[in-house]
């Protein structure tokens, strides 16, 4: 197993360190889904899709500084882990139809107030996410692998040094071209 | 409108004041078309970030396959600072002994480090998936700059996990980094992959265990060694001369 600081250390680190610490963290807790399955009564796709994306919000927080370190890296995970799977069960229960989703609620949203979020659950449809998808492909696979690694948790300066942009300036206004050339295709 | 996108990202990525922040709330509840804008925002972000999951879990999924397949190699114990500093000592008077009197002669862990010199030292193979970042890895290792190679690799074996040069090129980075315990997983893990037209992955294993050198490496290595040679795999030829030396 492991230690706390070593993990967090390492997901700090250098590209190549973060993803080995990546891999390390996932397969630590990866008894989790586990649990999803006999706690929550989940499917095992359904327990390891809430759990996988467990690992992804943690690691954007860690790297964000957003953990504070006041419980073990245990705790917050399995608190995650549980709202992840909280989520997915009333997801299920609302609507027996639903295509299975990897992320049962996304982090942006979850920023917003109730009011707003209201508003915005309404308007991010699956048919916009469908387009969205679709489109995303027709943009191009530089612009695909920049926003990818910006949802990553790279930096738009790590961007910049990973793909040999000149600054960190220019990867921001790139990655806005091409959400914008995203935004052209569905919004008009 | 990329500004538009730009005062929506800052909102996200929570770099507005808490007044800022206050006032694009209220403009998502009474600007339609403002909301349909963050409503963009946030589905590109979840369409993305399920993307991202996607090949992330699988990546992810195949590594705890393979380590569950894969048998772990033993690792040598922690010796004292002291007994390093001892082993240190030893082993500068060796070295110049050494130098003095066996110049011309060779040893495993020189034959061995010769191969990957001469061999890997500049990787010029041609890849069919994500050639890009192939060929940006394969450009900085062969410049000397493994950090960036690494992540290269690391970056391209998410999207083509099967695929055997990249977990070579992959432990080769480690290799020159002098991080072994990872290059032995990656040559592990090549070692193991079936219906290869020819898998260097044992020798690979066999030469990081010679450097390594940590207890129990050199019998590891001498076996693995036995087997290139046995099974006429990639290194066979050097293997050979390696055993032939009787200094493992």
């Amino acid at each position: 197993m492991e230690q706390d600081a070593q993990i967090l250390d390492g997901l700090k680190g250098t590209y190549a360190e973060r993803t080995r610490y990546e891999k390390i963290l996932y397969q630590q807790y990866y008894y989790f889904t586990d649990e999803g399955c006999r706690k929550y009564n989940l499917s095992f796709d359904d327990s390891f899709s809430a759990y996988s994306d467990t690992i992804l919000s943690a690691i954007h927080n860690i790297i964000n500084e957003r953990f504070d370190g006041r419980s073990s890296l245990k705790t917050y995970l399995y608190q995650i882990f549980s709202n992840k799977c909280i989520d997915l069960i009333r997801k299920n229960t609302t609507n027996k139809q639903q295509v299975h989703k990897t992320m049962p609620v996304a982090d942006a949203m979850n920023q917003l107030p109730d009011n707003t979020k209201t508003i915005m659950e309404k308007l991010v449809t699956n048919e916009l996410k469908a387009n969205v998808k679709r489109q995303l492909d027709a943009i191009g696979q530089k612009c695909k692998e920049l926003l990818l690694m910006f949802e990553d948790g790279l930096s738009d300066k790590e961007i910049a040094e990973f793909l040999s942009y000149s600054n960190a300036a220019v990867v921001k206004t790139t990655r806005l071209r091409c959400l914008d050339k995203l935004r052209e295709r569905i919004l008009g | 409108m990329e500004d538009t996108i730009a005062y929506i990202e800052s909102y996200f990525q929570q770099t507005l004041s808490s007044e800022e922040r206050a006032v694009f709330e209220t403009r998502c509840e009474a600007d339609e078309n403002f909301a349909k804008e963050v409503a963009f925002y946030i589905a590109t972000r979840q369409v993305i970030r399920e993307a991202l999951l996607e090949q992330k879990a699988q990546a992810w999924k195949e590594e705890v396959a393979e380590e569950e397949d894969t048998p772990v190699i033993p690792m040598g114990k922690r010796r004292s600072f002291g007994k390093w500093i001892m082993y240190a000592a030893a082993a500068c008077v060796l070295l110049v002994v050494s130098m003095f009197l066996f110049e011309t002669q060779s040893s495993p862990q020189r034959l061995a480090s010769d191969y990957i010199n001469k061999k890997y030292s500049n990787l010029s193979q041609e890849m069919s998936a994500d050639s890009d970042n192939i060929t940006k890895g394969m450009d900085a290792y062969n410049h000397g700059d493994y950090d960036k190679a690494l992540t290269y690799f690391i970056v391209a074996k998410q999207k083509d996990t099967a695929n055997s040069y990249l977990k070579a090129y992959t432990g080769l980075s480690y290799f020159q980094k002098k991080e072994y315990n990872q290059a032995l997983k990656e040559f592990d893990t090549l070692s193991n992959m079936q219906g290869l037209q020819s898998n260097p992955g044992d020798f690979l294993k066999a030469v990081t265990l010679l450097e390594r050198n940590d207890q129990g490496d050199k019998d590891e290595a001498k076996k693995l060694l036995k087997k290139v040679q046995d099974e006429n795999e990639d290194g066979s030829k050097t293997a050979g001369e390696i055993l032939e030396l009787k200094k493992l």
